[in-house]
């Protein structure tokens, strides 16, 4: 009797509990009522607090966030629902899908509120608006190269100079998101001999890890494992000392700065979304100088708005090129999956 | 519930145990919850690629060498990690049923935490000790987390062997190996390669493991699906391949049906053994249990030091930082919680899918227990689910549920239906012996008593099966909480589970913020396998058989 009693309390605390639940778990883009915005992204994204909380006060908008784990399947899953989209607003499509975005008729076209963006950074089809920009570097563990005596690479050819083997770990391309933004700088440095350089970054011995965390955090030295070459971001040495409690005071890794390209994060309305107008003003703060700046200690990331004060980690230790690979997104979308079979057919 | 209904209505029928009646209803509960959650979603699929697959593309990407190899690899390694299970599991529970030793308790116990912990958990824990990504990686920790499943069911099928037969067998001079090779492997062979075959089914469609232990050219069907749907945006193709890995499962669990159960007499699972156990004899035995037993404890152990190690480290040193910030909320996607705070969103979700899963599971079982085509065909359509590609159940979720009345795109019930689905063939897989064992002459005399059809369900079916039910119902729930393979899939406001912030933590640039996701994984990993251990000492041999 004991045991029926204990069940009979599990269904009933079950159901309070889902009762509970659904009070502050609003059921998505379905059912949005006025004063809430729905930002659909990847659960990757991390909205700045402060400036998200400014937002809410001023235009008495709730944001809610509708995340899914990759940035491709949120993007996929917005291109699927186009014209009847979950949410209103949608954040982090890359330079590398940006076609397939702009070729769908999930968007709206908007303009960019920021005067005098670079026009690297420019959706060139004026469709979406930039918000940060990540680049995409191959860092280098200081530390370890000058314990070995040996000088670090410093340009794409050295990583397949022998004196660099088994030193270097990338991502896939076909799962990684700068894994595929290293291969496109590769073609775009290298052209047709791009496959050929693949080759030869095998016989090498490069290590290829599924995706960004497996690489940064579990094969690159600066974080215990034994590769001291990632491919990883710029703004990755500035994060070793970023945080409440930071695990050392200077970075132990830098860039290669000839690796560096440019990989810019766009966002648009969705076409059908129900609060257009909060999707507007959402975009609007997302672009403003406040949003902005809050972008590196949030998301790692820069913000595209020239002239926005970055943190001190970002300004003493964050390596920027002035002018990084700059991919070409129409060539990028056209070549992708091609690019890709190769590099896979190369890579065995 | 239904299935109190539904027997009762049986039961004035009156079949046995009133359930007679009872079984087409309750196949049809069990029938509509596959179609919700598997034959929708497919379909779905299907019908909006279906321009793509016309044009033929599909078809032109995957007709090449490649993709032969591919499949071809992905049954290697799935056979492989199959073959291996096997081995080590029958020979763990061997030993567990027949020998005494020091650790006996302790290989058994830790035997189910890999198959609770999530998959990126366990591969993370793997990785934290320089592991980089190999096809022997990825088949090493297929065997750690299935081999549970051939343990469980071959011990059950062990407690069930006479153990008189054995003795004589020995007594007239066989070696103990002989009288295993002659007694017991004829009696526990079917049982080894059915559950053989659920390995090779997890194995062939598992996606955490790969996604993180594959090195250079490691890929399978199911990561091809991902990628294919998820990176590539080829749905098209995604979906051809999706099919295809269902047609492997469904002819994979039909034989996996046909070898289950099979050599069980009816009432085995409650047979104990009633043998004493004895100290292992001669060298052969010794290494036998050494092997065995160590391979299963550093299954449990390897990848779980591995995350303590990597939660302890903070910076050039060590210390309970990572824990400390368990405690702080998370901003952003993760709403306004703690990684604490998502046990309370995991808890919640788990709750509602042990409740949807056991309003399933307990018809089913009924029917799957008594109906005999109807029984077969549940058994397998069960499975089903469970065996299909994630990535193409999320995006064929997506596509089918999101008109109303049933947009389910970002519903708070989508998560536990997904986590319910893994659960339910456990736990019918749990019931359907025990269904299988209830002695119908209680009925018999309840209705000689003058019993009422309500009192005779009660005293013959109801109470006999309390505590079993009781069982599944935790099984469920721990299973529903470690859930991560297809709810990753899905999206979500507010809230994630532990699972899934584990997987949103570690993609954050900061140190910090993957040393606490290694550190919720060690919490995880304590919570899960102490569950387990509870349900472990109520039921023995009966979670995880097949």
């Amino acid at each position: 009797m004991k045991r029926i009693a204990a069940l009979v309390a599990v269904v009933l605390a079950t159901t309070t509990l889902v009762a509970c639940g659904s009070d502050d778990s609003p059921s998505g883009g379905a059912s949005a009522r006025a004063g809430k915005v729905v930002l659909v992204t990847y659960s990757g994204y991390e909205l700045p607090k402060d400036a998200a909380k400014a937002f809410t006060e001023e235009t008495g908008t709730k944001i809610e966030v509708l995340a899914t784990d990759d940035a491709g399947a949120a993007l996929g899953r917005a291109i699927l629902a186009a014209g009847d989209p979950e949410g209103d607003l949608f954040f982090g499509v890359d330079t590398t899908f940006l076609t397939q975005a702009t070729g769908s008729d999930a968007f709206e076209r908007s303009t960019p509120a920021i005067r005098d963006l670079p026009e690297a950074v420019l959706d060139p089809s004026g469709t979406l608006v930039p918000i940060d920009e990540s680049t995409v570097c191959v860092n280098v563990d200081r530390t370890w190269f000058e314990a070995k005596g040996v000088a670090p690479p410093t340009t794409f050819e050295d990583l397949v100079d022998p004196r660099y083997k088994g030193l270097l770990v990338t991502e896939d391309p076909a799962t990684s998101s700068p894994g595929l933004v290293f291969l496109a700088a590769t073609v775009q440095q290298m052209g047709d001999r791009a496959p050929d350089y693949w080759a030869r970054l095998r016989d090498n011995g490069v290590e290829v890890a599924g995706g960004w965390s497996d690489a940064y955090f579990s094969s690159f030295t600066v974080n215990g494992g034994d590769r001291p070459l990632v491919v990883s971001y710029a703004s990755s040495p500035p994060a070793e000392v970023m945080g409440s409690d930071a695990a050392r005071a200077t970075p132990k890794s830098t860039v290669m700065t000839s690796t560096c390209t440019r990989q810019v994060e766009f966002a648009g309305i969705l076409r059908g979304a129900k609060n257009r107008k909060g999707a507007e003003r959402l975009l609007a703060a997302m672009q403003s100088e406040d949003w902005q700046a809050a972008l590196p200690a949030s998301n790692y990331v820069f913000p595209v708005r020239p002239g926005v004060r970055l943190p001190e980690a970002f300004e003493r230790f964050a390596v920027r090129p002035a002018d990084p690979i700059q991919l070409d997104p129409e060539q990028v979308g056209r070549h992708r999956d091609e690019w890709l079979d190769r590099w896979r057919d190369v890579m065995g | 519930m239904t299935a109190v209904a539904g027997a009762r209505r049986g039961a004035a029928t009156g079949r046995r145990f009133g359930l007679g009646a009872a079984l087409v209803p309750c196949a049809a509960v069990t029938l509509a919850f596959v179609a919700l959650v598997a034959v929708g979603p497919q379909v779905a699929l299907v019908a909006r690629s279906i321009d793509g697959l016309r044009s033929g593309r599909a078809l032109d990407v995957l007709a090449t060498a490649r993709t032969l190899r591919v499949v071809g690899v992905t049954f290697a390694q799935a056979a492989a990690s199959a073959a291996i299970a096997m081995v080590v599991g029958t020979a763990a529970a061997w030993c567990h049923a027949r020998l005494r030793f020091p650790g006996r308790g302790l290989v058994w116990a830790v035997s189910a935490a890999p198959f609770v912990l999530p998959s990126v958990v366990m591969a993370a824990g793997v990785r934290a000790w320089g592991v980089e990504g190999s096809w022997s990686a990825v088949v090493a920790v297929h065997v750690a987390m299935n081999v549970v499943v051939v343990m469980r069911t071959v011990g059950a099928r062990l407690a069930a062997v006479d153990p008189h037969l054995v003795e004589a067998a020995t007594s007239l001079g066989r070696s103990s190996w002989g009288a295993f090779r002659d007694v017991e492997l004829p009696l526990v062979r079917t049982a080894a390669a059915g559950a053989a075959l659920v390995v090779f089914l997890f194995s062939f469609t598992s996606f955490g493991v790969v996604m993180v232990l594959r090195g250079r050219g490691v890929t399978t069907v199911e990561l091809e699906i991902w990628i294919e749907s998820v990176r590539r945006l080829r749905l098209d193709v995604a979906t051809v391949l999706a099919l295809g890995q269902v047609v492997v499962v469904a002819g994979v669990v039909a034989l996996q049906h046909r070898l289950s159960g099979r050599d069980v007499p009816s009432g085995a699972a409650s047979i104990r053994p009633s043998g004493g156990r004895r100290p292992p004899q001669g060298p052969g035995e010794k290494v036998v249990v050494v092997l065995s037993g160590s391979a299963v404890v550093a299954a449990a152990l390897v990848p779980l030091g591995g995350l303590v190690v990597r939660s302890l480290r903070v910076g050039e040193g060590w210390g309970l930082r990572h824990y400390a910030s368990l405690l702080d909320p998370v901003t952003g996607t993760t709403g306004v919680t703690s990684p604490l705070g998502a046990f309370g969103a995991s808890t919640r979700n788990a709750l509602v899918a042990t409740l949807i899963a056991m309003a399933v599971a307990v018809p089913a079982s009924a029917v799957v227990a008594r109906g005999r085509r109807l029984g077969a065909i549940v058994d397998q359509a069960l499975f089903l689910p469970l065996a299909m590609s994630a990535a193409a159940l999320g995006f064929g979720f997506f596509l089918a549920y999101r008109h109303p009345p049933l947009d389910l795109r970002s519903s708070p019930l989508a998560i536990p239906l997904v986590e319910a689905t893994i659960a339910v063939p456990l736990v019918v897989r749990l019931l359907v012996p025990r269904i299988r064992a209830l002695d119908p002459r209680q009925a018999e005399a309840a209705a000689v008593l003058g019993a009422g059809g309500w009192r005779r369900f009660r005293v013959a079916v109801a109470r006999p099966l309390r505590d079993v039910v009781a069982t599944g119902t935790v099984l469920a729930f721990v299973v529903g909480f470690g859930e991560f393979g297809a709810t990753s899939f899905l999206a979500r406001s507010s809230t994630p589970t532990v699972p899934q912030l584990i997987a949103t933590l570690s993609s954050r640039p900061s140190p910090d913020a993957f040393g606490t996701a290694m550190a919720l994984g060690v919490v995880v990993a304590v919570v899960v396998t102490g569950l387990f251990a509870l349900l472990d000492r109520r039921e023995g041999h009966g979670a995880f058989r097949f």
